[in-house]
This record gives C-alpha cells, structure tokens and sequence, in this order.
C-alpha cells in the first residue's frame, strides 16, 4: 500500500459516522420556496407549503430528533432522528428562545438543530476526535431557519463562555478578520456597525460578508462572547446586533467552570 | 424545476450524499457542522440545478460552495469554538478500522493544526482523491500553493508518524 493510500484509508477511517437522512428533500423544498419567493409568487405558496411539510412528515420518518435530557447540559439536537423534520418550540433551550425572542416578530423560526452549552466537545462526538482540553471554555450552538425550510434565512447562533481572548474593539475585530481572510484567499468583511462596551453594555458590532450573509458579536468583559451569524435578507444588521447583546439572551447563558471539563 | 429534474437531483444526491458527508466531516470535523455545511451547499445547489446539471459538474460547484461556506463559518468560530482532534482509544480499538491506528493519530493531529486552506487541500487531494489542478481551481489558488502546501503536510505527517517514507507517487495524480 502506497503513502497516499495509507493516508486515504485512514482519513475514510476518520470520516466514519451515520449519514443524515432527508437531504435532497430539505434541499429541494427550500429551494423551491425561495425561488416562488423570489419571483414574487405570493399566491399559492402557503398552500404549497403545507402540502410539502405534510409530504415531509411521510418522507422523512427517520427526520429530527430531540434527545433524552433535552433540558440537561450539553444536550444535543439533530435533524433526522426521530420522525420530525424541527425541534419541537417546547423543547427549545433557553439561549435559543431568548435569541427568538429578540428578534423581529415571526411564526415560523424553526430550529433545525444544536446542543446545550458544552465544555470541550459538543454532545455528538466524531470517531476519532475528542473534546478539547481548554479549562472552561463552554459553547452552544443552534440552526435556526427562517420558514420551515429556510426560505427567508438562516441563523446560526453561536455562544462561548470563558473565552481567554475577546474581543476588545471593533476596529482590531475587522482588521484581524480580514488578515485571516486574505490568509484563505477570500474576500475581507466591511464593518456594518459598532457599539463599543459601556458599564452596562456589550463591545457590539456586525460584519457584512456578502451581499446577505452578516454576522454579530456581543463581547462581554466576563469572557462571554454571543455570534448571530445570518444568511438571508429578512434581519438587518441592526436587529441582529440588539438580537446578540439582548440582557434576556445574556441572562441564559451560565458561567464558565474554573476547572477543566470535557 | 420540475419533476423529472427533483428526480434527477434526488438520485444525484442519493448516489454522492455519503460521500460528501465525509468530506465535510473531514473538514469540519464537527458532525453537526458536516449537516449544516453540507445541507446549506445542496440548498444553493438545488435552486441552479438544472443549469449546473446540464453543465456536468455539480460536484465541483458542491465542492466549492462546500469551501467557501465551511471557510466563512470558521472565521465565526475563532474567538473559541476550536476543536482538538485526536484518535480514542474507543476508535484505535475498533474492528473494522484497517489502518494502523498510529497514522490515524498523527493525521488527526496534523488536521487539527491545518490552517483551513491547508487542510481543505488535505481533504480534497488526499480524500477525494483529486488531481492538484482541480484543488487549485475550487481553492482559487495556484497548482504550485496547492503543491507546497501538500508537502508542508505529507512533512508534518513524516515527522509524527516516521514510518511514512517518502514515495513518489504520493504526489503525482
């Protein structure tokens, strides 16, 4: 057996976890409603909407899960588990709700999936890697999409506490960022808005990467940092940054452990 | 889209999904990230399906969407969402794994300190096997980066797993 060939195979070793189900089905429905979205298509779309999420229920048994001890740390949320294509609302966790509830006023959020806050490695391990061993760095993490299928967006919200490095100003935010970027070969981010902390309040800023991708950081002096980062042209910069440094958000996350934990 | 092209792009999807997955868990190495990268990249797909189908390779724009997208979700993470990788002893002991579980340790080592070009460079040239031309162009960086960055991998493997001598086939298509 060549190098090469020892190499691929133990990368294929790596690799090795359950595929997710439902794939070219979410795909195609989200899709499709985007474009009858964007055409302007108005009429017949929810009609046509209620039609798939009832197809999806058939054709998806395998879909959504929400894991025993949902309300205990580092639970963990994944499509295509259970027989639901979403994570029930009731089931929720806190940060989620709280970041929901910050934001613009809409029925159709939908959380796709996430985990509970974490210290090391989230709780849906990788054969062959392990938790990282920084003494209390946290995160959680969530997919939320805009419409069931995603048609108006998608979120991600991305929590970490305990962090030994946060940001400190918006303007060594940007400048580190786009350095990284330019390291990748990619285009660099544009500074959308900056709130820097107050007493009471945040380091708060959005960067705008393309066209409908933005992302916002509130850094707090206690090592939590909270990123919403959007794909999609129905949350403004403004309403994610309120969204990310909202106190009812803050409030849900717990504090980092002094001691290590995995 | 109509009918016969959801078909289409269901049995496209069906025949590459479990491929691909793989390579967004390599990349990620997160297998609820792989999800999200991967459905996000099949979502983008699936609204220019016809057109790229039509041009024959809705693996390369799957391949460069799927780069492009896990490289913007890095740089949301780097304040601390950072993953150490290393093989369990759960993993080394497993049954139907082939490969000594040596090299597994050192390539999960070396891939947890891969900047994102260089380890997207890993997945794609070693994983899927594809010539440096490809990986250049779905990079959009030169062959000669790609090739450098290559070695500067095979020679961190080397140096962790010494048993790896230096082939010349390792680096020819």
């Amino acid at each position: 057996m060549t190098t090469h060939e020892r190499i691929r195979q133990a990368l294929d070793e790596l690799a090795t976890a359950p595929e997710p189900v439902g794939l070219a089905d979410r795909a195609l429905r989200a899709a499709r409603r985007r474009r009858a979205r964007n055409i302007g298509a108005g009429i017949g779309v929810g009609g046509l909407g209620l039609a798939l999420a009832a197809v999806a229920v058939v054709q998806l048994p395998g879909a959504g899960t929400v894991q025993p001890g949902a309300t205990e740390p580092c639970a963990t949320f994944t499509s295509g588990s259970n027989g639901q294509p979403e994570v029930p609302r009731d089931q929720w966790p806190d940060f989620v709700s709280a970041t929901i509830a910050a934001l613009p006023a809409r029925s159709d959020y939908s959380m796709q999936s996430g985990h509970t806050f974490c210290f090391g490695f989230p709780g849906d391990p990788v054969p062959g890697y392990t938790p990282a061993p920084d003494a209390g760095v946290g995160a959680a993490y969530a997919v939320v999409n805009l419409g069931p299928d995603g048609e108006d967006g998608r979120l991600s919200i991305d929590i970490q506490i305990g962090v030994p490095t946060p940001p400190v100003d918006c303007e060594t935010e940007v400048t580190e960022f786009n350095a990284q970027a330019a390291e990748n070969g990619l285009p660099g981010a544009a500074l959308l808005l900056c709130h820097e902390p107050t007493p009471t309040t945040p380091l708060t800023y959005v960067l705008g990467f393309d066209e409908d991708t933005i992302e916002a950081t509130a850094a707090y002096d206690d090592g939590t940092v909270v990123e919403l980062y959007y794909i999609g042209d129905a949350i403004t910069a403004e309403q994610l940054a309120a969204a990310a440094a909202d106190p009812g958000l803050y409030a849900t996350i717990p504090s980092a452990p002094a001691a290590t934990a995995t | 889209m109509d009918d016969l092209d959801a078909v289409q792009f269901r049995e496209y999807v069906a025949a590459r999904q479990r491929a691909l997955f793989r390579s967004a868990l390599l990349l990620t190495g997160h297998r609820q990230d792989a999800e999200d990268l991967l459905q996000t990249a099949l979502t983008k797909l699936a609204q220019r399906w016809r057109a790229i189908n039509r041009s024959g390779s809705p693996d390369a724009y799957l391949r460069t969407t799927m780069y492009h997208q896990w490289i913007s979700w890095r740089r949301r993470h780097r304040h601390g969402r950072e993953y150490t990788v290393e093989v369990t002893p759960e993993t080394s002991a497993s049954g139907d794994l082939a490969t000594d579980g040596a090299l597994r340790v050192a390539l999960a080592t070396v891939l947890s300190q891969l900047t994102p070009k260089q380890r997207a460079v890993v997945v794609l040239r070693y994983y899927e096997d594809l010539p440096e031309s490809e990986v250049a162009r779905i990079l959009g960086c030169s062959v000669g980066t790609v090739r450098s960055q290559a070695h500067r991998t095979l020679a961190r493997l080397r140096e962790l797993c010494p048993d790896l001598a230096p082939e010349k086939e390792f680096d020819t298509p």
